[in-house]
């Protein structure tokens, strides 16, 4: 068990080397900061980032706005789940909209919030947009995939309905809340900051990546995407947390 | 099977280089869909009636496009407003700055009539689009020049990221106040009479710096077509030159080949924006004082405008 | 000693017809076993008795105000509450946590399995899975505890622990019984009555009493009693 552990860290420790190999190797051939700058100088801006003057509310503001997103969808994607997944006639009436916005581009909704919403408000709606519909599938999946035979025996014994809704339905769809909170955070960080580089906020990781852009600093951009990163994985490392500590039955 | 697609590829690479040498013998001008080409089109009308030209003028919507092209250094000459310019010499992309034919095109415009002075400009939103362009850079200039500070004291919106869209929503009401250039400036006049100037920023500009002229859009040239073909620079700079007191002169018949060229929607709007449009051909060996001082009021503010430092002087191309 | 009776009893499922005019009596405070051949109807009976599928019509007599335990083919524990936990989710809400408490407590102990109180299911065998159903329906303060074939998945020699298990509650505490299964020896270590069904629709082909209290598969009685039963199931 623990040989097959850092035998596994050994090969991902191996291919980020790689990865960064590759892209030293892509910037010597091109040879200009300008299209790809080499791994140290991009690490450079990277740490100047963090003490750059606005980090804290670049950094900040993006992560305020992802976290607004993900409660939003999280309340209601778990309401409107639970609904439809005890109400054939509102499932389908939720399940085209469900649909819908799960195949629209992520783009389209940005150009129309841009001119629905005020600038702050676009990055938002758009990571409620993305991540709704991921929360409210899987919890509608996971009431489907709730044991019958726990709720007859539940029934045999002349549980009352509020407790069967607490106890055995509600901790059988905790596993799918997680994995759609999961799907839903990887995709609504990349929605956010694509709806801040298109709104430009004041202040966001978007707005920077943007700027940056405008000025031709290229290692910036990369830096801001290295710092995007971090923060999505971040988020996916905690919510990968706190389900063991619920989910402590497996 | 394998050996008929590799020799496919062989031919269509020896197609693409065969067509590039071919194209390499024209001239590549480069310009944008504003002022700069509504200076230029004399010249644009003269290289497009000719088909034996070995001149090519294409005219993009955005800055960015043409930057694309700047740093595959697939353009001879091309129109780029002046920060950015300076951005890409000091990034090392190899252009020089040839003249400046465009001085000054912005305006605060919008329905609101409350504003009469800079500091009723406080608390209100602000539509500019593309942060750190030339528009939303230089009135930042000015907001600072009078003592509001862009970050806090106005609501600066982007929501509208091209040029177009911002005059449309300032057309259409969604944004009560915008910073916009012409000739979309006379655009949005023409679709909705109640949008009025708030601002004339050059004429603010002036009195914040009468000795520093808005160098706002420069015509840049590629170092190596420079080094070898001096005459022909010589030449396109005066067609150009030429081009732009020919439209001052002769605004009617401008406006027509404005239109003709897809510049503009309609002769009205191009007759009403061509006086506004600051058109005056200016060779930058004549005016180096002007655009170092031009560029050292963006370089105070935030070095990144006009990427990092002050051009050397090398940058001017002479 | 006031019976159970069902008369007139109709159901079919589709085109097969499992009950047709069938009539059957079960004595309280009794252990119950029907033997069959699978298919034959058990299970539904069982299920009609709970109330969890309809009749086509017949009249169920002396079950009206009764409470029902049911053990399963399967443990149906839930997979997110603890041994303890699993037996105190169905007692009623009125009772407090403390009391909730003990009866799980104490049910726990008679089925030996104190030591695994805090443990998921998932940490558990099929057996003890199993001993936690049993305990779960003995201390729901049912009148009737159903049972559907409960040891069906388990080896022998956990058959026989069960059994014992349950008998040991049993004595206790006698509730009547209606045990469902297709395995002869099961029948004859925990009934007192034994019914022999027959295919579907259902005839009770015979009924056999056994009145002893100690129960050896070896012994000559009882190997007597194997062969008769077996002849009757063919």
């Amino acid at each position: 068990m623990n040989i097959k552990l850092t035998k596994n860290k050994l090969i991902t420790t191996l291919s980020v080397v790689l990865l960064i190999g590759i892209w030293k190797l892509v910037s010597l051939s091109y040879g200009s900061e300008l299209i790809l700058p080499p791994p140290e100088s991009t690490l450079v801006a990277t740490l100047k980032l963090f003490i750059a003057e606005n980090f804290i509310s670049t950094v900040g503001l993006t992560i305020l706005r992802g976290l607004i997103g993900f409660a939003v969808s999280f309340i209601l994607g778990i309401g409107l789940g639970i609904l439809a997944g005890g109400n054939r006639s509102f499932h389908a009436f939720l399940k085209p909209i469900l649909v819908t916005l799960r195949s629209t581009p992520v783009i389209s909704f940005i150009l129309l919030a841009l001119i629905w919403f005020r600038v702050d408000m676009v990055p938002i709606f758009i990571a409620f947009l993305t991540m709704f519909p991921f929360i409210c599938t899987n919890v509608i999946d996971g009431i489907k995939n709730v044991d019958r035979d726990l709720v007859e025996m539940a029934n045999i014994y002349r549980v009352p309905h509020h407790k069967i809704i607490q106890k055995v339905y509600l901790p059988a769809i905790v596993p799918f809340i997680f994995s759609g909170a999961s799907s839903a955070m990887g995709f609504g960080w990349r929605a956010i900051i694509i709806g801040e580089v298109l709104s430009q906020p004041q202040f966001g990781i978007g707005t920077a990546m943007q700027t940056a852009q405008t000025y031709l600093l290229v290692n910036e951009v990369i830096a801001w995407t290295i710092i995007a990163i971090m923060i999505s994985s971040f988020f996916e490392m905690l919510l990968r947390r706190v389900e063991r500590k619920i989910v402590v039955w497996r | 099977m394998l050996k008929k697609y590799i020799f496919y590829i062989f031919i269509s690479v020896f197609l693409i280089s065969c067509n590039q040498d071919e194209e390499q013998q024209k001239i590549r001008i480069a310009t944008l869909k504003g002022p700069s080409a509504m200076g230029m089109v004399k010249m644009i009308d003269s290289v497009r009636k000719n088909p034996n030209s070995n001149i090519e003028i294409t005219i993009y919507n955005e800055p960015i496009q043409v930057r694309k092209l700047m740093l595959e250094e697939a353009v001879d000459l091309a129109i780029l407003p002046t920060t950015m310019g300076a951005i890409l010499y000091n990034k090392g992309v190899n252009y020089q700055l040839a003249a400046i034919p465009v001085w000054g095109t912005l305006y605060l415009f919008g329905q609101d009539t409350t504003i009469k002075s800079w500091s009723d400009l406080k608390g209100k939103r602000i539509y500019l689009m593309a942060k750190g362009m030339t528009p939303d850079v230089l009135f930042k200039q000015l907001l600072l020049q009078h003592g509001i500070n862009p970050e806090q004291d106005i609501h600066a919106d982007y929501s509208f990221p091209t040029h177009i869209d911002l005059a449309n929503a300032v057309a259409s009401g969604q944004a009560k106040m915008g910073v916009i250039s012409e000739p979309l400036v006379s655009l949005v006049e023409e679709k909705n009479n109640k949008v009025k100037p708030i601002f004339d920023l050059n004429e603010e500009w002036k009195k914040v710096f009468p000795e520093i002229p808005i160098a706002q859009t420069a015509l840049l040239v590629n170092g190596n077509f420079a080094k070898n073909q001096k005459q022909e620079i010589k030449k396109l700079m005066l067609q150009y030159q030429q081009s732009s007191v020919w439209v001052n002169q002769n605004p009617e018949k401008a406006a027509e080949l404005i239109v003709k060229y897809n510049i503009l929607p309609n002769t009205d709007v191009a007759k009403s924006s061509i006086p506004r449009s600051n058109l005056k051909f200016v060779k930058a060996k004549n005016i180096e004082n002007e655009i170092n001082n031009y560029l050292k009021i963006f370089y105070k503010m935030n070095p990144d405008i006009i990427g990092g430092k002050i051009p050397d002087k090398n940058f001017i191309y002479r | 000693m006031m019976n159970l009776q069902i008369k007139k009893l109709y159901k079919s499922f589709d085109d097969i017809i499992l009950f047709k005019d069938f009539d059957i009596d079960f004595s309280e405070h009794t252990i119950s076993c029907i033997l069959g051949p699978s298919g034959c109807g058990k299970t539904t009976l069982l299920n009609m008795i709970s109330n969890t599928t309809q009749p086509d019509s017949g009249n169920f007599m002396g079950f009206n105000d009764k409470i029902i335990s049911y053990i399963f083919q399967e443990p149906r524990l839930l997979p997110w509450k603890t041994v303890l936990e699993n037996i105190s989710f169905v007692l009623d809400d009125s009772l407090s946590k403390k009391e909730k408490d003990s009866i799980a407590l104490k049910y726990s102990q008679l089925v030996e399995l104190e030591k695994f109180n805090n443990y998921y299911p998932s940490k558990l065998s099929g057996g003890m899975k199993q001993r936690v159903a049993i305990a779960r329906a003995f201390s729901y303060p049912s009148d009737i505890i159903l049972m559907d074939e409960p040891l069906k998945a388990l080896d022998l020699r956990l058959k026989m622990n069960l059994i014992k298990a349950f008998r040991r509650l049993w004595q206790m505490d006698k509730r009547t019984v209606i045990f469902v299964t297709h395995d002869i020896d099961e029948a004859l270590l925990l009934g007192n009555d034994i019914y022999i069904f027959s295919k579907a629709p259902v005839e009770i082909k015979r009924k056999f009493v056994i009145t002893e209290k100690e129960r050896s598969l070896h012994a000559p009685s009882f190997l007597k009693l194997k062969n008769e039963i077996w002849e009757q199931m063919d």
